[in-house]
C-alpha cells in the first residue's frame, strides 16, 4: 500500500477552562517575589480564594506536570520543588507562563480583534490557526471574559473548498519559500499539466482561493485556483524568487485573479443603472473607482485596472444594471463570456 | 514540524504515441515504492462520462532488462473488476498507481496493464525517466 504523506493532526494541548485558571494562579504564585517558593497546602488555599474551590493534591501535582511539558502539549514551565526552601519555584526566574503581562485595555483589544477575526473567517484557515486562537484565548483572557456570550458580529460561512485542505502546506510553502509540485487541472481546456511552482502569495477572493507563484512550466508568474491543485508536495530545490515590486502593484490593479489580457492596466468606463448606482457607490470594488451621477440617477462608473474574468462576470451578473461602454473589446470579451 | 522524506521527481518524457487520456503526469520514486500519477477527464461518448478502473495485474517493466515490478496499491481509482463511476460528461480525476520500487536511476519504463491490450487498456511504452536524482520531495509529515 502507498506510504500516506498526508498531513496528520497535531497532538493538541487540552485546555480545559478550569486547568487553565488553575495554571494561572500556579504561576501567579511562581512568580510572587513577597512570597517565593509557594507550598502545596498554599497553592491550594490560593485556589480557593480565587477560584471558589479547593482542587486535589493529584490535580495540582498533574498540572504541574503538565505545565512541564514542552510545547505543543504544554508551557515548557521550568517547575521544580526545592528541597532546600520545601516549595515550588521557577528555575528561570524570568519566565511567566503567557510570557507577556497585558493591561485591561490591552486585553479587551485582543478580545475584540480575536472575535472579528473569528468572524471574518478564521474557521475558514485552518484547524491549527483555530487552535492557537483557543490558545491565546485561554492563557491572557479566559479568566476575565466570558468566552461563550452571544456573538454580535456574523459573516458568511461557507463550507470548506475543494483544494483548501492543502492550505497549511501553501502558506509554509509562500513563507519559508519552498517550490511545491502539484498536478493542475484547467476547467476551460480540460487538460491536466504538472506544475512546478515558487510560490509566494495566497489570494482570496469571492470565496475562492488562489495560489500565485513562479510558473516553472510558463516560465512567469501564474495563478492557480485551489480547487484545480491535486496532489502538492514541497520539493527540495533551489526557490525561484520573484521580484515583488513588480508584481505585487500588478496584484493589486486587477479585480479577481485571471487577466484577460497581460496589457496593462485599462481605462474601463460603464454605465450604471441607479439602483446599482447606489450599491456601487457604497461598496466600491475597486480603489480605482470613479462615478460620475447623471440627472436621472444612473451613473457612469469609471475603472482604471487590469481587466479581468471576474470584472466582465460581476458585470454579468448585474444583468441589464451595467453596460460597457468602453473599450469595445472588453465589451465582446464579456457577452462572449455570457455564451 | 516536518518529517523529511527522500523521494525523487525525474523528469518524464511520454512518446506521443501513447495514450493521452489518461495521461501521466508524474512519477515519483522511492526505495519504498514507485508511484505513477494520471489526470483522467471523462468522454463525452459514454453517459454519464462512463467509468474507469484498473487492473490489478498492471505491472511496471523496465525497458533495459524487463523486469517487472508489480502493482501494490491505488488512489482514486478502482481495481477490476470494481469501477469508478463518473457522474457526467465533464468530470475528472487525478489517480495514482503504486508500484514496487524500481531502481533509482535515470531508465526507459512501459507500463503495462494488458499483455494483449485493447484502446481501452492503460498500456504505456518507452515513458523516459531523466535528471532523476536532481529533485527531492520534502513529505510533509509530522516528525
Amino acid at each position: 500500500m502507498p506510504i500516506d504523506d498526508r498531513p496528520r493532526p497535531e497532538p493538541k494541548l487540552n485546555l480545559s477552562k478550569s486547568a487553565m485558571r488553575r495554571y494561572m494562579v500556579i504561576d501567579g504564585l511562581l512568580r510572587n517575589p513577597m512570597k517565593k517558593y509557594p507550598t502545596m497546602a498554599e497553592i491550594l488555599e490560593a485556589c480557593y480564594e480565587k477560584l471558589d474551590y479547593t482542587p486535589s493534591e493529584d490535580t495540582i501535582q498533574k498540572d504541574i506536570r503538565n505545565m512541564k511539558m514542552d510545547p505543543p502539549l504544554g508551557f515548557g514551565a521550568p517547575i521544580r520543588f526545592s528541597r532546600l526552601h520545601l516549595g515550588y519555584e521557577y528555575t528561570d526566574p524570568n519566565y511567566t507562563l503567557t510570557s507577556i503581562s497585558l493591561q485591561e485595555s490591552e486585553k479587551e483589544t485582543i478580545q475584540k480583534a480575536i472575535e472579528l477575526i473569528k468572524a471574518i473567517g478564521g474557521s475558514r484557515i485552518s484547524d491549527k490557526f483555530n487552535h492557537a486562537i483557543q490558545k491565546v484565548m485561554s492563557a491572557t483572557l479566559e479568566s476575565e471574559t466570558p468566552l461563550d456570550s452571544v456573538p454580535v458580529l456574523q459573516t458568511m460561512h461557507l463550507p470548506i473548498s475543494k483544494g483548501f485542505e492543502h492550505f497549511d502546506m501553501y502558506y509554509s510553502a509562500c513563507k519559508e519559500r519552498i517550490p511545491i509540485s502539484f498536478i493542475h487541472f484547467s476547467y476551460i481546456n480540460r487538460t491536466f499539466k504538472h506544475i512546478l511552482l515558487h510560490p509566494f502569495l495566497i489570494k482570496e477572493f469571492d470565496n475562492r482561493w488562489y495560489l500565485i507563484g513562479y510558473s516553472e512550466n510558463h516560465k512567469a508568474v501564474r495563478t492557480f485556483g485551489m480547487d484545480r491543485i491535486s496532489d502538492p508536495m514541497l520539493l527540495k530545490k533551489e526557490y525561484i524568487p520573484t521580484d515583488y515590486a513588480t508584481v505585487y502593484p500588478f496584484l493589486n490593479d486587477m479585480y479577481g485573479v485571471f487577466p484577460i489580457r497581460e496589457n496593462g492596466k485599462t481605462e474601463i468606463k460603464l454605465h450604471v443603472r441607479k439602483m446599482l448606482t447606489h450599491y456601487l457607490h457604497a461598496y466600491p470594488i475597486h480603489p480605482s473607482q470613479t462615478i460620475h451621477k447623471l440627472d436621472n440617477g444612473d451613473s457612469i462608473v469609471t475603472f482604471d485596472l487590469i481587466p479581468t474574468v471576474e470584472l466582465a462576470r460581476f458585470i454579468l451578473s448585474n444583468g441589464q444594471s451595467i453596460q460597457i461602454l468602453s473599450p469595445q473589446w472588453f465589451d465582446e470579451f464579456t457577452q462572449h463570456l455570457r455564451s | 514540524m516536518r518529517k523529511e522524506i527522500i523521494r525523487y521527481l525525474p523528469e518524464i518524457t511520454v512518446p506521443a504515441t501513447n495514450k493521452t487520456n489518461p495521461v501521466l503526469l508524474r512519477v515519483i520514486l522511492s526505495e519504498e515504492q514507485t508511484q505513477l500519477d494520471f489526470g483522467y477527464a471523462a468522454l463525452s461518448i459514454y453517459v454519464n462520462g462512463g467509468w474507469i478502473r484498473i487492473s490489478p495485474e498492471t505491472y511496471l517493466q523496465l525497458g533495459s532488462n524487463g523486469k517487472r515490478y508489480p502493482l501494490k496499491g491505488v488512489k482514486n481509482i478502482a481495481l477490476a473488476p470494481e469501477q469508478v463511476e463518473f457522474e457526467s460528461r465533464t468530470d475528472w480525476c487525478v489517480f495514482s498507481l503504486f508500484f514496487e520500487p524500481i531502481p533509482i536511476a535515470d531508465c526507459v519504463l512501459h507500463m503495462i496493464e494488458a499483455e494483449k491490450p485493447d484502446p481501452n487498456d492503460f498500456n504505456y511504452y518507452n515513458i523516459a525517466l531523466r535528471n532523476t536524482k536532481k529533485t527531492t520531495v520534502v513529505a510533509w509529515a509530522l516528525a
